[in-house]
């Protein structure tokens, strides 16, 4: 699958890192974003740290890549390379381009520049192949083009139209669906973009936002079709975005490392030794010890996880859509070696703000899978939310009708028990697990939402949870089962009657608030569901939860769970409710996500 | 007026030192003479650090420096960005009753200490900090060249 631009932000430099060489994408050479740093005015620096940075990826790099628009374009990029041709550094020099050659790129770009021109005048006099050849799948500008449509609802976008300032346009989200459109053939640079968005005003934050924003897309498009680490923390020749990666785990954090090579009394070496030398650098223990003491002070001081509101488990692919139906996916993300799939996507609060999710599911159910999805998750998320979302069987108590949960009805997690944890002794089994707590806000929220087992839900609540849970079911082309075929049943297979319920509204699920009983067991044994059921007050079974409540417990953030109530647990298990239980559940969680206030971090 | 931010903006300090030149506002940025690199010894780079950190601070603190002017801009990720050198430099600042303004809004992590400082959100726009560098210069400059700060 392959990742997303905007999906290739994230830097993996907090992740002790293994020593060896790796491939390298060196953004900083490209001419435009040159100029935006100010060569013109801080040449010396500029040049100083762009060859630093150079001879690092030379000595790191298994393969590194540069445009070579950049190579022939900038007198920098040429001058500074150029310095490793005919070194052992040459072959891991890769020069990108379209065109199967360097000279078929030579004669696309000529046409490109007017005749007579410093660029038309290079690429007419393009002979040799300087440095090994790779081209280019994908166009940077269909890249940028694509990503700038689905980025009108993202935060980037929000923040600029947001900025206070009276004489920037009030339709800036509008006019920034038109802007791929009106700027034809014209390249996607600030200032282009810039009269499209904000006509003729003003204003150095929007341009600095919009700027960065342009960048970001602009090398997600290199970053995501090399799969190579890229330089983060620059002094000069940073924006001060973090650069898109297409191999997070490879980049590289160099002011730490140059901070680590000082230290190590090696950064004269690497700065002013002989171009030819520069790649055995790689076996200096010096050089070693300051590149694992980077990953060590960034391990401490900084986390590079992509800052998100929840993390959502799902056990199943079917609850995954679900979710994705209910909260609007808006990308895929991948990361290195990590063989999950990570599915985001944003949704408004009541408070106007953005809310992120990030949804993945494991590869079966069962607890130790749902807990390494999990813990994988948080490896890459800062999540304030970890949430359970999906199906479970109900444990009907028809005596009381306020406890009878329903197919279709959700029970949202007040407690969680993991039933199998147990010792088995010869003649006692003793139970090892007790109910414990989820988040202290789960109750909060649903006093808020009057969510209560001895009242209907109130008319505004039910409205919403309507709107979303129908919303959804639309998308996923479901509607809810028959009434008809929620049949409880005793063993001997008689039909037990549901108890009449004063709170219960007609066509929507019922929300429960109390304890989810979890545990390995596919359990279709209504004997042992009552079991369970009398022990732990249990409202539903699954077979995931206690394991994600762990998670969240050792991580110490907010623990939720939402389960979607599909069968009895007894011999008549089947899928009918599963796709509508799977919403209800997920419309419930963003029921509540919707409302929970912007200060709850 | 003194330009303050993350050495990460350090050209836009530049580029915001022409741009309020060409309005007739003088103003200082912090040295960049010496690439950080060029410093083999770690103690002569702190040394360094040290001085010009130092000196931009008195500068900051001159009477003879008006006000100061934070470009706050987005970095890594986090909205309107004001680092920890940054913070201690408004704060010299609010001490020595210097008009302080930001470029863009206040971060949330400092908005309590700003706002009871009197910062000036500009909210990327110059004209009130225009406005009120006229007001309070006026038609007096002390060198038409550059400023001179006495002992230094």
């Amino acid at each position: 699958m392959a990742t997303l631009p905007e999906t290739a932000n994230i830097s993996g430099v907090l992740r002790p890192a293994q020593y060896r060489r790796r491939p390298l994408f060196l953004h900083f050479f490209d001419l435009h974003f040159l100029e935006e740093r100010g060569i013109s005015r801080l040449s010396q620096h500029i040049r100083s740290e762009a060859s630093l940075a150079l001879r690092i990826s030379i000595v790191l790099g298994s393969e590194v890549y540069v445009p070579a628009a950049s190579y022939y374009e900038s007198p920098l990029a040429r001058s500074l390379l150029n310095q490793f041709r005919g070194t052992d550094a040459e072959a891991a020099i890769l020069l990108i381009g379209s065109g199967g050659t360097i000279w078929e790129f030579a004669e696309e770009k000529r046409p490109q520049y007017a005749a007579g021109s410093t660029q038309a005048s290079i690429y007419s006099q393009v002979q040799d192949q300087p440095f090994p050849w790779r081209r280019r799948l994908r166009s940077a500008s269909a890249d940028i083009s694509s990503s700038w449509v689905t980025s009108t609802e993202t935060q980037d976008a929000l923040d600029i139209a947001r900025i206070k300032d009276p004489n920037l346009p009030k339709d800036i989200l509008e006019r920034w669906k038109t802007v791929p459109e009106r700027l034809g053939r014209s390249a996607f640079v600030l200032d282009y973009v810039k009269p499209i968005l904000f006509g003729t005003a003003q204003n150095a934050v929007a341009d600095f936002r919009t700027s960065r924003l342009i960048n970001r897309m602009y090398f997600s498009s290199f970053a995501q079709e090399l799969g190579a680490g890229v330089f983060q923390d620059l002094r000069y020749l940073s924006d001060g975005t973090i650069t898109p990666s297409g191999s997070p785990e490879d980049d590289i954090n160099y002011f730490s490392l140059v901070e680590g090579m000082r230290h190590e009394n090696i950064l004269s070496l690497i700065r002013d030794v002989n171009p030819s030398s520069v790649r055995s650098i790689f076996f200096d223990q010096r050089f070693r010890a300051a590149f694992h003491s980077t990953q060590a002070i960034y391990n401490v001081i900084s986390d590079h996880r992509l800052s998100v509101d929840t993390i959502v488990i799902n056990a199943l692919p079917k609850e995954k859509d679900a979710a994705l139906a209910v909260f609007g996916k808006s990308a895929s993300l991948t990361f290195g070696d990590d063989r999950y799939i990570y599915y985001k996507a944003e949704f408004k609060k009541v408070s106007g703000s953005l809310a992120t999710i990030i949804v993945v599911h494991p590869s079966a159910m069962g607890k130790a899978r749902a807990a390494a999805a999990a813990r994988a998750a948080l490896s890459h998320f800062a999540a304030k939310r970890l949430f359970v979302i999906g199906i479970a069987g109900a444990c009907p108590r028809p005596t009381v009708p306020s406890n009878h949960v329903r197919l279709g009805d959700v029970v949202i997690a007040t407690f969680v028990v993991e039933h199998d944890h147990i010792k088995l002794q010869e003649d006692e089994k003793i139970y090892r697990d007790h109910p414990q707590r989820t988040s202290h806000e789960v109750q909060q929220m649903a006093s808020l939402l009057g969510i209560s087992a001895d009242v209907r839900l109130p008319e505004a609540t039910q409205t919403r949870y309507r709107e979303i849970l129908d919303g959804a079911l639309a998308d996923v082309k479901s509607v809810r089962p028959s009434d008809a075929t929620d049949l409880l049943c005793d063993k001997q297979g008689n039909t037990i009657a549901h108890p009449e319920d004063h709170a219960r509204s007609m066509g929507i699920p019922r929300l429960h608030l109390g304890v989810i009983a979890t545990g390995d067991t596919l359990l279709k044994n209504s004997a042992v569901r009552d079991s369970i059921r009398d022990r732990f007050e249990a409202l539903a079974i699954d077979m995931e939860t206690s394991a994600v409540r762990d998670v969240a417990w050792e991580m110490n953030i907010q623990f939720w769970a939402f389960r979607g109530a599909v069968d009895y647990c007894d011999g008549r298990k089947n899928d009918f409710w599963h796709v509508y239980a799977s919403v209800a559940a997920a419309a419930a969680a963003r029921l509540f996500l919707e409302q929970i206030p912007d200060s709850w971090q | 007026m003194a330009i303050a931010g993350s050495m990460d903006f350090y050209i836009e300090m530049v580029r915001m030192r022409e741009r309020l030149g060409t309005m007739g506002i003088r103003t200082l940025i912090p040295d960049g003479h010496e690439f950080y690199a060029s410093f083999d010894s770690a103690k002569v780079f702190e040394a360094y650090k040290r001085q010009i950190s130092m000196h931009y601070l008195d500068q900051i603190r001159h009477w003879i420096t008006s006000s100061l002017f934070v470009l706050n801009f987005d970095r890594h990720g986090i909205r309107s960005y004001i680092g920890p050198s940054t913070f201690a430099e408004i704060a010299v600042a609010a001490v020595h009753r210097k008009r302080i303004y930001v470029i863009s809004d206040y971060p949330d992590q400092y908005e309590d200490e700003l706002r009871a400082w009197e910062v000036v959100p500009l909210y990327g726009r110059l004209d009130q900090l225009v406005h009120d560098y006229e007001e309070t210069i006026g038609g007096w400059q002390p060198c038409q060249k550059q400023l001179i700060f006495p002992g230094f």
